[in-house]
């Protein structure tokens, strides 16, 4: 009997259930090795941590959605409610801590404070959004089948996503060139992927190839030099 | 062209293995430094990348009917063995460079196990004419022959040897060393397990984030020695005391160098110290290093190559006093490794 027949998934959902463990196992790579770092207490660090755990709530949250998709389990369709609004959270609430923990790199005091407040604005109208959505439905529901449905409104998430990651470019413009050519390299994959292989979500790992070029990026650099004396 | 879902979740696996080593190999700073490791780290960023590429090129071709798409697959799959080989072999000479930082110990050691790599991977370079190696079905069905387990009792045997070495290590040389190969091993494994009970193929990817996690493991020891003269700092000192204490390392005497010139005289110090010594810079002009009673003619040597280089810079920079002093501290009778060491933090 294998790991799918065991839990009885559909077919067509154990490639994000593989993609999200291998994001789980990634993660846990980055946090271990991190450790050092976060013994520091810098804002910086506690920032990088807060992302990983994020991340790894995307995988977790990703996985049940898949997990239970079509499934005939009592329960399934609020579990998977609750799951999916944590999902469109979490992926928000990624990409704002990761502007924050760019921004905390270069920026100190006042300055970092007030950037901190304006880039939080996006989030906030996302926050409510999805809020609203758990009683109006506008932007995602589950129809009778426990099928994941999409609405055209749906795209106030993709929007918030882009927002942040038009920031974050801005960011990383002035921390490091060569990490911000690189994610944008793989940003123009995704889409692709997603045209591609749309029955396959891997938004926690791309999520996580991000935190690890970032932390390859950041340790080179003299401010994470500091560790070593 | 029919792709089916085991095949995509392989390729879309595969793919993203690649991206994640690729942008390593791009961003990582560390490994284009041009020494052996970095080569030898590079190589097997490659190797991964090219194992990677073989396997998502053979499910790519898998179900598809055309006659061509055979020997596409029979290539890729050809081209994934020869990979997986030489990864497996190069990071058998990895393992042993990071532990005794010599290319002669791996020309001295790893002769034979070079023919045999060579001879295997020249098997399955003419395996696509002579079908010595595998084979494949009507139904592009993999079919290996003994001489493939043969092979692969070959890569299992090189993968048990890293281990050796390092058990081995600790134990004929009662030296520390930071490298460990578990960062590496423990996602293989899982991408093995993984393979194992699902329709995917998941080896590239647990392969590229194994080397992740071996490049962030060997992060962390960098904060352990000092840039450009590869001489370890006060930090080590602790770290070292935690390791004798739960391990047993039997330190019984410690060599301390202080010199006055220390910037000028570092030249020297590089020169005359053994290479396989972990040197620790306590502070300015203070240097230790622990070594065992059964070396002390070791020591008396060194103390004369030491006074004699120290005579002849002060010759050559006339007024200069190199003010050198190289002391022995023995452990006490009743005392431990870990206590011994700590007398010097």
């Amino acid at each position: 009997m294998t790991f799918n027949n065991l839990l009885n998934i559909s077919d067509l959902n154990q490639g994000t259930i593989m993609m999200n463990f291998a994001a789980i196992l990634l993660l846990a790579v980055i946090m271990v090795h991190t450790n050092m770092f976060r013994k520091r207490g810098f804002l910086t660090d506690k920032l990088f941590f807060a992302l990983i755990i994020i991340d790894m709530v995307i995988a977790v949250t990703d996985s049940i959605n898949y997990t239970l998709y079509f499934s005939s389990f009592n329960l399934a369709d609020e579990v998977i409610n609750v799951s999916d609004h944590l999902f469109c959270l979490a992926v928000e609430l990624f990409m704002m801590f990761f502007l924050f923990y760019l921004a905390s790199i270069k920026s100190e005091g006042e300055n970092l404070k007030r950037k901190f407040i304006l880039y939080s604005i996006p989030m906030i109208i996302e926050t409510i959004c999805i809020i609203v959505n758990i009683f109006t439905k506008f932007m995602l529901y589950i129809d009778e089948n426990n099928n994941y449905v999409e609405t055209k409104y749906y795209v106030i998430i993709y929007l918030g996503v882009a927002v942040y990651g038009f920031l974050a470019a801005f960011e990383l413009y002035r921390i490091s060139k060569g990490l911000l050519v690189v994610l944008i390299a793989v940003v123009l994959i995704v889409p692709l992927w997603i045209v591609l292989t749309p029955d396959i979500s891997s938004t926690a790992f791309y999520y996580g190839i991000i935190l690890t070029y970032s932390h390859i990026c950041m340790m080179n650099m003299e401010f994470y030099g500091e560790v070593t004396k | 062209m029919i792709i089916n879902y085991e095949s995509l979740v392989t390729i879309y696996a595969d793919i993203s293995a690649i991206i994640l080593v690729v942008g390593l190999m791009v961003l990582s700073g560390r490994i284009h430094t041009k020494n052996f490791e970095s080569k030898l780290f590079l190589t097997i960023c490659i190797l991964i990348v090219m194992d990677a590429l073989g396997s998502a090129g053979s499910y790519a071709m898998h179900y598809q009917s055309p006659g061509w798409c055979a020997s596409a697959e029979m290539f890729f799959k050809t081209f994934m063995e020869v990979s997986a080989l030489l990864l497996v072999f190069v990071w058998m000479l990895y393992v042993d460079y990071k532990l005794y930082a010599s290319k002669d110990h791996i020309l001295r050691n790893f002769k034979i196990h070079g023919v045999i790599t060579a001879f295997f991977e020249i098997m399955l370079i003419i395996n696509p004419l002579t079908r010595i190696m595998f084979t494949l079905d009507g139904n592009n069905w993999f079919v290996p022959t003994p001489l493939y387990h043969l092979m692969e009792f070959v890569e299992i045997a090189y993968v048990a040897l890293t281990f050796y070495q390092l058990h081995n290590y600790r134990k004929n040389n009662n030296k520390l060393h930071f490298f460990k190969i578990s960062p590496m091993m423990i996602p293989i494994f899982i991408g093995l397990l993984v393979s194992e009970f699902t329709n995917f193929a998941a080896i590239p990817l647990g392969l590229s984030i194994g080397v992740i996690s071996l490049y962030f493991s060997m992060m962390k020891t960098f904060r352990y020695e000092e840039m450009g003269t590869g001489f370890y700092n006060k930090a080590y000192l602790s770290e070292l005391s935690t390791i004798a204490g739960t391990i047993g390392y039997d330190y019984l005497c410690a060599i301390c160098i202080n010199i006055n010139e220390e910037e000028c005289f570092k030249k020297s110090l590089i020169k005359e110290i053994p290479k396989d010594r972990e040197i620790i810079h306590l502070e300015k002009g203070k240097y230790l290093f622990f070594t065992d009673k059964g070396k002390m003619n070791l020591i008396k040597m060194l103390k004369v190559m030491l006074m004699d280089a120290a005579a002849e810079y002060e010759d050559n920079h006339k007024g200069v006093d190199v003010g050198l002093e190289v002391l022995s501290v023995n452990r006490k009778k009743n005392e431990s490794a870990d206590d011994f060491i700590k007398r010097f933090m």
